[in-house]
């Protein structure tokens, strides 16, 4: 079992630096997800843990063992990849079992150890075809059986279910889920999907631009985004931001006017950061209502009305030109055209200073994270 | 009015194909037909057909006055080694340019691709020079030794035609669009880079290196510019300089006719077999190139 | 944990492990060398070395077996190659002034051995050929006028196989693009000559050729009601090479017809719908969308086309060994004169390199022309 230790990790090609330094402990049995936009290097990174890319600088450790510059088969990972990259010309069985037989084992032990994956990943009446013969599931598990024969210290998920339509996507998100319940292996997974990131998770870290912008559980990151950035990515529909003016300040509270001229007073750990003039806040669409018990009220005009039969998603623009998205109940009776006003709690907002960074103080985490990261995110 | 304009077509095609198959099937018949009888069809459709008395003398007198058998067996020699050894060392560099990374390789390959453009034609004089020069290993009283020049030999006629700019390009080209993951996948499996390009790249390349191979195929079983100039003797002699000195005699039209038929068997049979892979793989060469 | 750490920097990583040292596997430097090692030596030995060779050797006179040590002769070969001149002559006058002539009334002038044999300046030049105008005769002169000749050969060949087999493969191409049933049987029909040997072809095609028995002197009589007499097409200086050019075309053409074949099916059939519904006509779509949508495969076809006719050599050593009167010689057909029968290496290689940078300016300067009308 294993521990994987980044430290101080860079990437170059030549001279464009795409990775500045990451340090980053991933516990054994951990499941990790690398999340990010396009660009943001979590592929990189992934591909330096496989050895498939070469660190620049710094160091990696999987199971206590500097592997910096190990050849990436003898590093103890396996890799699923986007396209699954199974090989064509082989069975399934083969594409199992060809790593075992490049490392030279014996036959019946390579037979025995691909009838045990494929066991395990229902594979067993597809051994003798070619890839071509299967479906978009089948050979994603394929994938994962590959992996799974050789017995690694650590898997590595690349974006694997983007080649899946949606509804298999779900799938085979929950069939990931529990086949690390399962083996209890550590995973690293990466993604760019927020959702996968958070019903996944263990631990996410969330990337952009080569740098760690967050790391920690999936409700850590929804309840306490440390920056502007964070809080957008994390949770959809994505977070309303605009811009307040600061009317005063103390050192533990800020007092605000809204676009809408509506003054507020909120709690914020602004000791650090005196004489601001703006500041952004931020509201999730699920914590804004279009009943009147939350504290402040705002109003609203509606641009659009989305129902998803279990909820509706109100396009609105409040006080001018600032657009808000308003996650309200399956039989919301907003109508298009409608002017609506719409309430919320102090205690659900998150505010930001002009660097993006959170003003707030963390709140505590619920104990129950499993259960309740369902709840907060999709309603 | 749109059956007309078929049949038309139809009959513009034929004539344009009679045009480009006449001299062939001329050849081939003619072959089986006595001198007179050549003559006597030569002007009417009969000329392109086997009807008459039909004969094998022409081939009995072109293997009595000829070694053509000895020279058949050479040019099977030197193209089938020439094409084994090209695909194995083409695909090869192919690989380490388009699947590996190194310092040089841009370098290479844009040398690579310059070469292309030189034609046999351009060097085979200092080539002469050049095989003249260099030493053969025999095996002589037990032990090896080093004799004379090339000349006069199988391997000259070999070696010079094994590596093929071209070619590399092609397989290059193809290599190149193969998805980057199978490398991975294998990289990570334990395979080394010739593992990889045996177990992994080769098999998912038969469409270019059947390209190639016919390609190559043609190429070197109708060399000609190059064996008259450096196999003067018969014992290394190929087809195509065999048919030349032969036709030279002035013998007779029929003989000439069964040793041109005999000499283009094997391509029309390659030909005929792989005629769809043939086709497309010379259109695809094209458009790539 | 690691007893020794590693350095923070690309070049000085080391390997620090828990375990005692796995055994290493070789270094990829050493696959990519092995690999692609057999491929780059055979290309060096044989394309990068000669061309190299000739490019020094032409500045020699290197013969292919010969006791004499070889001696640098700096551009010699080249002045030999392309050295020319002309001289004019006047007429020959007897004594009392008029000019000399002959039975039939001709001029007659000065024998033209005797005056460059007399004249260090014109020394080793030959005569290439003469006109006559105003009493005067000019005459061009080369120090090897059969290359002089060779060059002019190989250019009227170009000029005319280039549009004639470029235009037929084209023709071809879109003859069998048409959607008919058995169409692929005529694709292999016209590419059938191209897998026949150009040696093979060639003999059958001095048949054809006979001046009295091939079949083309008999249409041709046939056609013409006996009034065209018979030609001899491969022994008239001015029939050879057009001979040489039809046959060439005829048996390269499917190769090119393939790759224009390619390209058309390559052009996106929205086009021409598009087209159709602009109200094109079939000569509206050929101008306005085939002929644009074929454009690098012109270019390609046209390029390798010419670079193939400049080559030229198996035809004319079967067929005419570069006769009657020199009018089929090729550059390639005197450089193997010169280098290989004569044995003369050294001037071979200087005609081989004249060859190359042909080749390559007649390359770059096609791809200008092409990029250039692309712009306007």
């Amino acid at each position: 079992m294993a521990d994987v230790k980044l430290t101080k990790v860079v990437k170059r090609y030549g001279d464009v630096e795409t990775i500045h330094g990451i340090d980053l402990d991933i516990k054994d049995g951990e499941f990790v997800v690398f999340v990010g936009p396009s660009g943001c290097g979590k592929s990189t990174l992934l591909r330096m843990v496989a050895g498939l890319e070469e660190i620049t600088e710094g160091e990696l450790h999987i199971d206590n063992e500097c592997v910096t510059s190990v050849a990436a088969s003898r590093r103890g990972v396996a890799m699923v990849f986007q396209s699954y990259a199974l090989y064509p010309h082989m069975t399934v069985r083969e594409n199992m079992g060809f790593g075992l037989k490049m490392a030279k084992t014996d036959k019946d032990e390579i037979k025995r150890r691909v009838d045990e994956s494929a066991k395990i990943l229902q594979l067993e009446p597809l051994l003798d075809r070619k890839p071509k013969a299967l479906s978009g599931g089948q050979r994603q598990r394929v994938a994962i059986g590959r992996t799974i024969v050789r017995n690694p210290k650590v898997f590595l998920f690349d974006e694997p279910l983007s080649n899946l339509d949606a509804e298999l996507r779900v799938k085979m998100r929950v069939e990931i889920a529990k086949l690390h319940s399962q083996l209890k292996n550590t995973m690293i997974y990466v993604t760019h999907d927020q959702v996968e990131a958070m019903t996944m998770a263990d631990k996410i870290v969330v990337l952009r631009g080569g740098n760690i912008e967050q790391v920690g559980s999936p409700i850590e990151l929804y309840l306490n985004p440390v920056n502007e950035f964070v809080a957008g990515f994390i949770g959809s529909p994505r977070m309303n931001f605009f811009e307040c003016d600061v009317i005063s300040q103390t050192s533990s509270s800020l007092r605000l006017r809204l676009p809408c001229s509506t003054e507020v007073e909120l709690d914020a750990d602004v000791s650090a950061s005196p004489g601001m003039s703006k500041v952004k806040l931020g509201i999730r669409p699920e914590h804004l209502q279009e009943d009147h018990q939350g504290k402040v009220k705002i109003g609203v005009d509606v641009d659009v009305v989305e129902h998803l039969g279990g909820a509706t998603y109100i396009y609105a623009r409040y006080a001018g030109d600032n657009e808000l998205i308003v996650q309200a109940g399956g039989l919301s009776p907003v109508r298009r055209g409608h002017h609506c006003d719409i309430s919320f709690d102090l205690d659900q907002c998150h505010l930001f200073d002009c660097n993006g960074l959170s003003l707030r103080a963390a709140q505590p985490i619920p104990l129950q994270t499993e259960v309740s990261v369902q709840e907060l995110v999709l309603g | 009015m749109k059956h007309l304009r078929k049949l038309g077509a139809y009959l513009f095609l034929l004539l344009i194909g009679y045009v480009f198959l006449f001299p062939l099937l001329f050849m081939i018949m003619s072959s089986f037909k006595p001198e007179q009888v050549i003559f006597a069809d030569l002007y009417s459709i009969r000329a392109i057909l086997p009807v008459g008395d039909l004969t094998l003398d022409n081939y009995r007198q072109v293997f009595e006055k000829s070694d053509v058998l000895l020279y058949f067996r050479n040019s099977i020699l030197i193209t089938s080694a020439t094409v084994i050894l090209g695909l194995f060392v083409n695909s090869l560099l192919a690989f380490t340019l388009s699947r590996m990374r190194w310092s040089g390789r841009k370098y290479i390959l844009a040398a690579v691709v310059a070469l292309m453009i030189i034609p046999i034609e351009a060097i085979v004089v200092p080539l002469l020079l050049l095989v003249s020069k260099l030493p053969t290993i025999g095996w002589e009283q037990g032990g090896f030794v080093l004799m004379g020049s090339w000349l006069n030999s199988l391997e000259v006629q070999i070696l010079p035609f094994v590596a093929n700019s071209f070619f590399i390009f092609l397989f290059y080209q193809f290599f190149r669009d193969i998805p980057k993951d199978f490398d991975e996948a294998a990289e990570l499996d334990g395979a080394t880079p010739f593992q990889i390009y045996r177990h992994i790249i080769v098999p998912m390349s038969g469409p270019v290196f059947a390209t190639v191979a016919i390609l190559h195929f043609l190429l070197m079983w109708n060399q000609y510019i190059w064996p008259i100039m450096a196999v003067q003797g018969e014992d290394a002699r190929p087809v195509m300089p065999g048919i030349q000195i032969f036709f030279g005699r002035q013998t007779s039209w029929g003989e000439i006719m069964a040793y041109a038929s005999f000499v283009t068997l094997p391509v029309l049979a390659v030909f005929l077999a792989f005629q769809k892979k043939f086709v497309s793989s010379l259109a695809g060469a094209g458009i790539k190139g | 944990m690691n007893a020794n750490t590693s350095v923070n920097s690309s070049d000085t990583l080391t390997v620090s492990s828990g375990r005692p040292s796995e055994p290493q596997r070789p270094p990829r430097k050493r696959y990519v060398f092995l690999m692609s090692a057999p491929a780059l030596l055979g290309l060096f030995m044989f394309l990068v070395l000669p061309f190299l060779m000739a490019l020094g050797m032409s500045f020699t006179d290197q013969r292919l077996l010969s006791p004499n040590a070889t001696e640098w002769v700096g551009l010699r070969n080249y002045d030999r190659l392309l050295n020319i001149s002309w001289l004019v002559q006047e007429p020959v006058s007897d004594a009392a002034g008029n000019l000399k002539q002959t039975a039939d009334g001709e001029l007659v002038y000065p024998r033209l051995r005797s005056v460059l044999r007399n004249d260090p300046e014109y020394k080793d030049f030959k005569e290439y050929t003469h006109w006559s105008f105003d009493n005067k005769r000019v005459v061009l002169l080369a120090k090897d006028p059969s290359f002089i000749q060779s060059i002019i050969n190989t250019l009227l060949f170009v000029i005319l196989v280039v549009p004639i087999q470029c235009g037929t493969a084209l023709g071809l191409a879109l003859l069998i693009n048409q959607k008919l049933r058995g169409i692929f049987l005529f694709r292999t029909v016209f590419f059938s000559p191209v897998v026949t040997s150009i040696v093979v072809v060639s003999i059958v095609w001095s048949f054809l050729y006979h001046k009295d028995l091939g079949l083309f002197n008999h249409y041709l009589s046939a056609m013409s009601f006996g009034l065209i007499g018979p030609v001899d097409w491969l022994g008239d200086p001015d029939w050879a090479m057009p001979s040489i050019v039809l046959m060439s075309a005829w048996q390269a053409a499917g190769v090119q017809m393939l790759i224009f074949l390619a390209g058309l099916q390559g052009i996106s059939g929205d086009l021409y719908e598009a087209a159709e519904l602009d109200g094109a006509g079939p000569w509206g779509k050929f101008v306005n969308v085939t002929l644009p949508g074929l454009k690098n495969t012109t270019i390609f076809v046209v390029i390798s086309t010419t670079i193939q006719a400049f080559g030229l050599f198996t035809q004319v050593d079967v067929m005419t060994r570069g006769g009657p009167q020199g009018s089929t010689s090729t550059v390639m057909y005197h450089a193997v004169t010169k280098g290989f029968r004569e044995q003369d290496i050294a001037y071979g290689s200087a005609i081989s390199v004249i060859f190359f940078l042909a080749i390559l300016a007649i390359a770059l300067l096609q791809k200008r022309f092409f990029d250039k009308r692309e712009d306007a």
